[in-house]
C-alpha cells in the first residue's frame, strides 16, 4: 500500500518520503472505500450537470 | 452609553440607536476597537486589525448621519471578514504565510457591498489555515480560542469570526462555510451563523476551498442581524458565475410571520448518532419550544446518507488541491501538518471517485427534494459535540465537528445554528434549521420565533465581563 501510494504521488508530482506515505495510507484506504461506496450507487446515464451552477437549479 | 455596553448590543439595536443618533459610528467603532485591544491577547482572533481606516470610515459615516444621509442598516456598524475575503490595500493571509504579502487591489463583492452600506471593516479575521479544517487552530497566527473556555478550540475555519461577535469585538463578521465553516463556530462560540443557498452570495474575491461546496454568510449575534446582513451581500454577481441571477427578498421583513403551521422534519438517520448526551438534550428541547409556538414536528427519513460523507470528501479535496497543488509542490513545509496532509489525500484520489461523487451530488438533491414536499426545515444539533479541548488531535476533531453540517453543502440548502442552550460545563451548544433552496427567509423566520422565546442568544462569555445588551 505504501509503495501505491509513493507512486501514485510521483505521478501527481506529489513525492513522498516513505514515513509520509505510510502515514497518509491509513487514511486513503478510507477515501478509496469511499469510492467504491459512492460507484456502488447506480445512476444511469445520469451526468453531473451544472455542478457549478447553484444545485437547485439542476 | 459606553465601552462594554455599545459592544453588548445586537446590530439591529446598534442600527436603530444610530438612526436615533443616541450614539455614533465613531463611538461604536471606538468602542470595538477598545474591546480588540483589550481581548485579543487573549481570545486571538484577528489577523490583521484595521483602525485607522476604520475610524477614519466611521467619522466619514458619522458626519452622513449627521446630515441624516444613512445608507441603510448597516450604516456605522463594525464589522469583522475572514481572513479570506480580499480587502483593497490590506494583506489577505487565507491564515497562511504563503499568502502573508499579499494585498489584493480590489474588495470582494461581499465586502465592497458591505462598504457601501456603511458597515465598519474593524479588520481580517483568523481561521483554520486556507480554511481546510474545524478548529482554527492556526500553527502560524495561534489558535483562536474560545471565549466560553479559553483552553478551548473556537471551532472553525471561521473560528476569528465566531470568537469575535461572541465578545463584541464586532458586531457581525462574514464567514465562508465549505463543510460547516460558519454554523460550527457559531455553535461552538454561542452565535448565530447562516449559510445561505449555494449561489445566493458571490464567492468573488473568496480565497476558495472547494468551488462547488464554497459559500459565504453572516454571523451575528442574531437571526434578526443576520437577515440583515444577508440582505446587503445576497445577489447576483456577472465576476462569479456561480452565483444564481435571483432576485433577493426582504429578510428583515418577514421575520415576524412566526412557525405557526410549519413543518418540520427530525432526520431518523445519521444526526443524532454519536452526539453527546447534554447536546441532544438541549437540541430535542428546542425543537419542544419550536413546536409549542405552533411548528407540526414529524419524523422524517433522508436517502442516501450513507454516501454522504463519501461524496463530501471526494469533492471537496481534489478540488482544494486543484488550487493548491503548484504551491504545495513547492514548499509543502509551509503548509501545516493537519491541511498538508488533506491536501496529499486529495492529490490521490482518483479522477472517476470526484465525478461520481459529483453524480451521487445531483441523486441526493433530486432525493431531498421529495423530502421537502413534506417538511419545510429540518432541525438537527449543528455538531455532536460541544468545543473540543485545543490539545485534542484536529483529524479527529474536524470529523465529528463536520458531520452534521457537511450534508448541506453537498445539497447546497440555506442552514442556520442558533444557540440553544449551555451544558453543565458552561459551553455553548446549537440548534441547526435547514430550509429548501432559495427559501433563508423561513429558515431565518424560524430562527427568529426561536429567539423572541429565548435568551440563550442573550448570554455573553465570560471573557466578555459585559452587562447584558438592551433588550
Amino acid at each position: 500500500m505504501t509503495e501505491e501510494v509513493r507512486a501514485l504521488a510521483q505521478a501527481a508530482g506529489l513525492p513522498l518520503p516513505q514515513e509520509r506515505a505510510s502515514l497518509l495510507s491509513a487514511s486513503l484506504s478510507m477515501l478509496w472505500l469511499g469510492r467504491d461506496v459512492l460507484l456502488s450507487l447506480p445512476l444511469g446515464e445520469e451526468g453531473p450537470a451544472a455542478v457549478f451552477r447553484a444545485p437547485a437549479t439542476t | 452609553m459606553k465601552g462594554q455596553e455599545l459592544t453588548g448590543l445586537t446590530l439591529a439595536e446598534a442600527s436603530r440607536l444610530i438612526r436615533r443618533r443616541e450614539i455614533s459610528p465613531t463611538e461604536l467603532t471606538e468602542a470595538c476597537l477598545a474591546r480588540i485591544r483589550t481581548l485579543e491577547p487573549q481570545v486571538n482572533a484577528f489577523i490583521t486589525v484595521m483602525a485607522e481606516e476604520a475610524m477614519a470610515t466611521a467619522r466619514l459615516l458619522g458626519e452622513e448621519a449627521a446630515r441624516g444621509e444613512l445608507r441603510g442598516p448597516l450604516h456605522g456598524i463594525p464589522v469583522g471578514v475572514k481572513d479570506l475575503f480580499f480587502t483593497a490595500g490590506f494583506p489577505t493571509t487565507a491564515g497562511s504565510p504563503l499568502l502573508a504579502h499579499h494585498i489584493s487591489q480590489e474588495d470582494a463583492t461581499v465586502v465592497a457591498r458591505l462598504r457601501q452600506a456603511g458597515a465598519v471593516v474593524v479588520g481580517k479575521l483568523n481561521l483554520h489555515e486556507f480554511a481546510l479544517g474545524a478548529t482554527s487552530k492556526n500553527p502560524h497566527f495561534g489558535p483562536v480560542r474560545n471565549p466560553w473556555d479559553l483552553s478551548r478550540v473556537a471551532g472553525g475555519s471561521s473560528g476569528g469570526s465566531g470568537a469575535a461577535v461572541a465578545v463584541g469585538e464586532c458586531l457581525a463578521a462574514l464567514g465562508t462555510d465549505t463543510g460547516g465553516s460558519i454554523r460550527i463556530p457559531s455553535s461552538l462560540c454561542g452565535i448565530t451563523g447562516l449559510k445561505p443557498t449555494y449561489g445566493r452570495v458571490s464567492l468573488h474575491g473568496v480565497v476558495p476551498l472547494s468551488w462547488s461546496l464554497d459559500h459565504v454568510g453572516p454571523m451575528c449575534r442574531t437571526a434578526e442581524d443576520c437577515a440583515l446582513v444577508l440582505e446587503v451581500i445576497a445577489g447576483p454577481d456577472e465576476r462569479d458565475a456561480s452565483c444564481a441571477p435571483f432576485p433577493v427578498p426582504r429578510y428583515s421583513h418577514q421575520l415576524e410571520e412566526g412557525v405557526r403551521g410549519l413543518r418540520i422534519g427530525l432526520p431518523q438517520e445519521h444526526f443524532w448518532e454519536g452526539v453527546d448526551g447534554e447536546v441532544a438534550n438541549l437540541v430535542r428541547q428546542a425543537v419542544d419550544v419550536l413546536a409549542e409556538l405552533g411548528a407540526q414536528v414529524r419524523e422524517v427519513s433522508l436517502p442516501y446518507m450513507d454516501m454522504i460523507p463519501h461524496a463530501v470528501v471526494s469533492i471537496m479535496l481534489p478540488e482544494a488541491v486543484a488550487y493548491h497543488l503548484p504551491r504545495l509542490r513547492q514548499h509543502p513545509e509551509a503548509y501545516g501538518e493537519d491541511v498538508r496532509l488533506r491536501l496529499e489525500m486529495g492529490a490521490l484520489i482518483p479522477a472517476v471517485q470526484y465525478v461520481q461523487a459529483q453524480r451521487v451530488r445531483k441523486a441526493v438533491v433530486a432525493a431531498w427534494r421529495e423530502v421537502f414536499r413534506e417538511v419545510d426545515l429540518l432541525a438537527t444539533p449543528t455538531t455532536p459535540i460541544v468545543a473540543p479541548r485545543i490539545e485534542e488531535g484536529d483529524l479527529e476533531a474536524t470529523l465529528t465537528l463536520i458531520r452534521n453540517t457537511n450534508p448541506f453543502n453537498l445539497t447546497g440548502q440555506p442552514a442556520i445554528s442558533v444557540p440553544c442552550g449551555f451544558t453543565n460545563s458552561g459551553l455553548p451548544v446549537g440548534l441547526q434549521l435547514v430550509g429548501r433552496w432559495w427559501e433563508e427567509g423561513t429558515v431565518l423566520r424560524a430562527a427568529h420565533a426561536y429567539q423572541q422565546a429565548t435568551s440563550w442568544h442573550r448570554r455573553l462569555p465570560p471573557s466578555s465581563s459585559m452587562p447584558p445588551p438592551r433588550g
